[in-house]
């Protein structure tokens, strides 16, 4: 035999110093000798025959404890037997559970020897010969297991449903799981004597890689009953097809990013029980087995008195001693490591110690190609640890994924969509060209942000990465290294921020969580596993998760977690450097207090997004405390990010918020690292007073604007009562099973709370009225339904005090009501004709208004006017009819006779106006030294 | 090229084909039967382009297929093609013994080691000449990376096209073709030097 050049060939060019080599490499023929083959066909039959199928361990950790799954057996041409029914006893007697079933198997029809050929040719899916694996069997009757009844003799293989059930929910991949993504997967493998499973395959895959993969390692872990012949136990093939079927999620959901996948609370994994106790698995340091490596590449030169000698960690991070020139060392480095290259071809450690010195030099492509040959030296050596080798390969992925930044979102503007973006205060020196320069592109983005915006929207055309595939590269380095060492740290975060970038929340859940798993706890991943709960609404799990971070972690890293610097304007930030930690502990609490979006969950929401911002921005950026991350830990995630090229190396991103001007920062192409522009800079300093921090609550857990009105009266000097009026909004009403937390607090000037009134209503939508005294100190009412089935919110929130309630003649708030004809004396806040309603105007235009005048002089009347203020700021006299009255009017002599309090109720007619908001205002007027006196309150014509 | 190569084949190679498979009453799972069949030939070639004599790479030809026959259970068919399979189970073997002979010597090919390495030589004088360069060839092979190794052991021992080549080592075609290109610059690199030792 010798080789033969595929008649197909590509071309193939070549130059010719190397067409020669080719033409002589390409006629070098392999001669075989003509037995080897059937030689060695014969060894193969023989060592098939003799070896029992090799047992095979699953290692794999039993991750997940709770899934949705079922286990079903299809049939195969045979009918399923009813013996079968008898031997598996559970088989039909059970009702089948709402989500995971698992019926009888049915097993391929025990052949009888001598039609064997016939039924092989006739089932040409059949992968495997039956005669192979049925080991001196002997044939089964037909009739035993017919009809006629059982035989006891004979069996076929049994199993655990219980264990088998337990198997495939554990083994349900939770990202297909959580994306509704099910399917079956047809298996056929060997039952051994001892009921072990060998020989797993797959006959039909499901499509989806994992699935088949889950199936496969759900079989590894069954254990059978032996299959028994004549009373003998047997070996036996089984079909066993596995089926995942997916909970309420579609039917097969499209593989694209998952933003805000609602996960089942139960699927979220308890925490690891040593992670309590601060202590997790760190992978082993790579520094020791390096240097040994390193020492022996370089021989004498590393022993004491040599060139390198005391100097090999230094090699090994690229870190010039002190002492040292750095470029000449590097240069020298270089030399010694490319020697140590030559003489040891099969060790790594110069290989990475080079490759990170031209990394440090800015030599990318020879930094990568140099990681590459030294993933290949250390997959050569078995002494090689797994650590090692992943630190080569993380290495690879961080010189591709510089390539990769340099290009990520970078794009261009034609000039043509900048043609309504030239606005007044734009400076006139745009330059000719087809694409806008960087520089016009700054200065327009602080005169006429709108029309820039709005061009970036619609004109940006982002540019093809040169480097094609390079993040697809990147993961797969990333990848390769956690297979090499799966508790490979910083590795697996790298994957982890890339699934945060693309918001795909459940994954990021699934992947986090079996990351922490792994190590044990790594707060890293903890941090991750808390964004990705905090992005789905689950926000105490998420405050969970990072609490138990904070322990774990560097005190460095727990300080800038909690660092809320960047939200303050200087002075306060200097202020808060100056505390001491427990005081800064205090203030962050407090900071977060008057911030809290909703009061009644045990969680501040506004500080678990600061920590979520906050820890995304620690693992990305590398620090809280550089510019990008500031303003991300200030502002949440831009909108979208657009970068513009310029000249050999500089990039500048733009961050989209929305509104105002977009935040610039300046990078070079492959960097990290990035500083606000000088614009922006300025321009954020002046946003931070405006809007200090943005709060986008979670998309599971809205802070919904409550409907309602709260109206004041003062009952004696100093306290005031407050009338509530609200109703329960159509996004909390999930139906009258469901209750909602209503909850009144009242807090004073810090955001404290004084106190906290709670009952449960029903989620339907009804009118809710209570009527609470608030004490001196309240400075604020908030009133809050929390739905915790949809974990949703709704609060309304005014100011406590009165401007009246501290004494002298005052008027109270407007309590609209619906129209009512109650008599002159029947006037009370209390009376059963009082029905408030939020604060609408009805189609009518009638509306019902009671109010409260206090301490009016005795001595004087005073006249009473309505007044409907537009928008635009005219005021308009409205027509009133005061209560016992028949007559509508413009102005009501009243008088107050020296009584304290006088309660006064008026319909008015706003039919005559246009739809629009307004302020509907009651003064009371007096000729006296008090003038005038006011109350108003918006309203709303339909 | 391709011409000499089909006379080596026509001139050389006594032709005696095997027991057809579906003669045989293999014991073998059939699929692997029809494997063996069909790959064991650029199997060995591969091997043999990468180890130091024919027995040796017809111990670790034996190898894979062992090891292939008892992993069958792990070959799932959605993920490689039974060559590239093969061929990844191959690479492995010849790895392990590559180590193994790290520890133990050397990794070069003498001259009386390569009878059945044969060259498209017409005459008794020019075949020993053309062993000799055979020789040169695959000793300056030896000293490439591993990587370099396995592309020219696959297109030359093989006999791969570059589809073939990017499809066992789960890459491009075309960057079969620059790696190639590389494995074969850094060879001659390696031989022009050792020619002025």
């Amino acid at each position: 035999m010798t080789n033969k050049m595929n008649d197909n060939d590509d071309t193939f060019d070549l130059p010719p110093e190397l067409a020669e080599l080719d033409r002589q490499l390409s006629a070098i023929s392999i001669e075989q000798r003509c037995s080897f083959g059937p030689e060695l066909l014969a060894e193969l039959e023989r060592v098939d025959r003799e070896e029992p199928p090799l047992r095979k361990s699953n290692a794999r950790r039993h991750l997940i404890a709770a899934g949705i799954g079922a286990l079903l057996l299809a049939s195969i041409s045979q009918p399923a037997r009813a013996s079968l029914a008898r031997l598996i006893p559970w088989f039909g007697d059970e009702p089948e559970a709402a989500l995971a079933s698992i019926e009888t198997p049915v097993f391929p029809p025990m052949p009888q020897p001598e039609l064997l050929p016939e039924e092989l040719n006739g089932t040409p899916d059949l992968e495997v010969s039956l005669d192979d694996v049925i080991e001196a069997p002997l044939p089964l009757q037909p009739t035993a297991v017919g009809a006629a009844g059982r035989n006891d003799d004979n069996q076929p293989p049994t199993f655990d449903r219980g264990a088998a059930r337990a198997a495939i929910l554990a083994r349900y991949p939770r990202a297909l799981m959580v994306a509704g993504v099910g399917g079956t997967v047809d298996l056929r493998f060997w039952v051994t004597l001892d009921g072990s499973v060998d020989n797993v395959q797959v006959t039909r895959g499901s499509g989806q890689r994992a699935l088949d993969v889950a199936a496969m390692s759900v079989a590894q872990t069954l254990r059978f009953t032996a299959a028994r012949r004549n009373g003998v136990p047997v070996g036996s093939w089984v079909d066993f097809p596995v089926v995942f079927e997916a909970a309420d999620g579609p039917p097969l959901a499209e593989p694209t990013p998952i933003d805000d996948v609602p996960v089942p609370g139960d699927l979220l994994l308890p925490l690891p029980a040593d992670l309590i106790l601060g202590s997790y698995l760190t992978p082993p340091p790579t520094l020791f087995e390096a240097q040994q490596l390193l020492r022996s590449s370089l021989g004498q030169e590393a022993e004491f008195g040599g060139r390198w000698s005391g100097q090999l960690e230094a090699l090994l991070i690229a870190e010039p001693p002190a002492g040292e020139l750095p470029n000449s060392w590097r240069r020298e480095a270089a030399v010694a490591l490319e020697r140590a290259m030559a003489e040891h071809p099969f060790n790594p450690a110069p290989v990475l110690a080079l490759a990170r010195i031209r990394r440090s030099q800015g030599m990318r492509s020879e930094a990568r190609r140099l990681f590459e040959a030294g993933i290949d030296r250390a997959e050569l050596d078995d002494d090689i640890s797994g650590n090692m080798r992943a630190e080569l390969r993380y290495e690879l992925g961080m010189v591709i994924q510089e390539e990769w930044r340099a290009f990520a979102s970078l794009g261009r503007l034609p000039r043509a969509a900048l043609s309504d973006a030239i606005c007044a205060a734009a400076p006139g020196s745009v330059e000719s060209g087809s694409f806008a320069a960087v520089g016009d592109l700054l200065s327009l983005n602080m005169a006429c942000p709108e029309e820039l915006g709005r061009a970036l929207a619609v004109g940006f055309e982002e540019l093809p990465a040169e480097l094609g595939h390079s993040r697809n590269d990147m993961l797969r380095a990333f990848q390769l290294a956690i297979e090499a060492q799966p508790t490979h740290g910083r590795a697996n975060v790298e994957l982890l921020l890339d699934l945060a970038d693309q918001r795909r929340w459940g994954v990021l859940l699934d992947r986090s969580q079996a990351f922490v798993w792994e190590t044990q706890g790594n707060p890293h991943g903890l941090l991750m596993t808390g964004l990705a709960l905090e992005r789905l609404g689950r926000v105490e799990q998420a405050a969970q998760r990072f609490e138990v971070a904070m322990k774990v972690l560097e005190d460095d890293e727990v300080e800038a977690l909690r660092d809320i610097s960047m939200l303050l304007t200087d002075d306060r930030a200097e202020l808060f450097g100056s505390l001491s930690a427990s005081e800064q502990e205090d203030a962050v609490r407090g900071f977060f207090r008057t911030l809290d979006p909703i009061l009644t969950t045990g969680v501040n929401e506004r500080a678990i997004e600061h920590i979520a911002r906050a820890s995304y921005a620690l693992l990305r950026f590398g620090s809280t405390d550089v510019d990008p991350a500031r303003i991300w830990i200030r502002y949440g995630r831009p909108n979208a990010i657009r970068t513009f090229g310029e000249g050999g190396e500089t990039r500048t991103e733009f961050w989209d918020y929305g509104v105002g001007p977009d935040l610039t920062f300046r990078r070079a192409a492959a960097s990290r690292h990035m500083d606000l522009t000088e614009e922006s800079a300025t321009y954020s300093a002046d946003l931070l007073v405006q809007f200090p921090h943005f709060y986008n609550g979670p998309a599971l857990r809205q802070a919904l604007v409550l409907p309602g009105q709260v109206s004041r009266f003062r009952v004696t000097k100093g306290s005031v009562e407050l009338e509530i009026t609200t109703e329960v909004p159509t996004d909390l009403a999930t139906g009258g099973t469901d209750e909602l937390e209503l909850s009144i607090f009242l807090l004073d000037a810090r955001g404290n709370k004084l106190s906290a009134t709670r009952s449960k209503v029903s989620a339907i939508e009804q009118t809710i009225r209570v009527r609470i005294m608030a004490q001196p100190a309240a400075k604020q009412v908030v009133v809050e339904l929390y739905n915790p089935t949809i974990s949703a919110a709704a609060s309304l929130r005014e100011p406590v005090p009165l401007g009246a309630d501290l004494g002298g003649p005052s008027i109270s708030d407007l309590f609209i009501l619906d129209p009512a004809d109650p008599g002159e004396d029947d006037v009370r806040r209390t009376a059963a004709w009082v029905q408030p309603n939020i604060g609408l105007v009805p189609e009518s235009g009638e509306l019902g208004v009671l109010f409260e005048l206090y301490e009016m002089p005795a001595t004087e009347d005073f006249a009473l006017r309505v007044f409907l203020v537009g928008e635009d700021g005219t005021s308009q006299a409205v027509e009133f009819q005061p209560a016992g009255e028949t007559e509508y009017r413009v102005t009501w002599r009243r008088s107050a006779n020296g009584a304290y309090r006088i309660s006064e109720y008026i319909t008015v007619n706003l039919e005559r106006f246009p739809s629009g908001s307004y302020t509907l205002a009651v003064r009371a007027l007096h000729s006296g030294d008090i003038g005038e006196i006011e109350s108003s309150r918006p309203v709303r014509i339909r | 090229m391709l011409t000499i190569r089909e006379e080596i084949v026509e001139s050389k190679v006594p032709s005696q084909p095997e027991a057809a498979p579906a003669q045989r009453t293999s014991t073998l799972p059939p699929d692997f039967t029809q494997w063996f069949h069909e790959h064991r030939d650029p199997v060995f070639r591969y091997v043999r382009f990468r180890v130091a004599t024919r027995e040796v790479a017809e111990d670790v030809t034996s190898e894979v297929f062992m090891k292939a026959l008892r992993s069958l259970h792990r070959y799932d068919a959605n993920r490689a093609s039974p060559r590239t399979w093969l061929l990844r189970i191959a690479r492995n073997a010849v790895t392990d013994h590559l180590r193994a002979l790290k520890r133990r010597g050397s990794l070069h090919v003498s001259l009386d080691r390569v009878p059945d390495l044969v060259s498209n030589a017409q005459s008794q004088e020019e075949r020993v000449l053309k062993e000799e360069r055979i020789q040169v060839l695959l000793n300056g092979a030896r000293q490439l990376r591993k990587a370099d190794q396995e592309i020219l052991s696959l297109r030359y021992g093989s006999g791969f096209d570059n589809a073939e080549i990017a499809e066992a080592l789960d890459v491009s075609p075309n960057a079969v073709a620059v790696r190639l290109h590389r494995a074969l610059k850094r060879l001659k690199d390696v031989i022009n030097a050792d020619d002025f030792r």
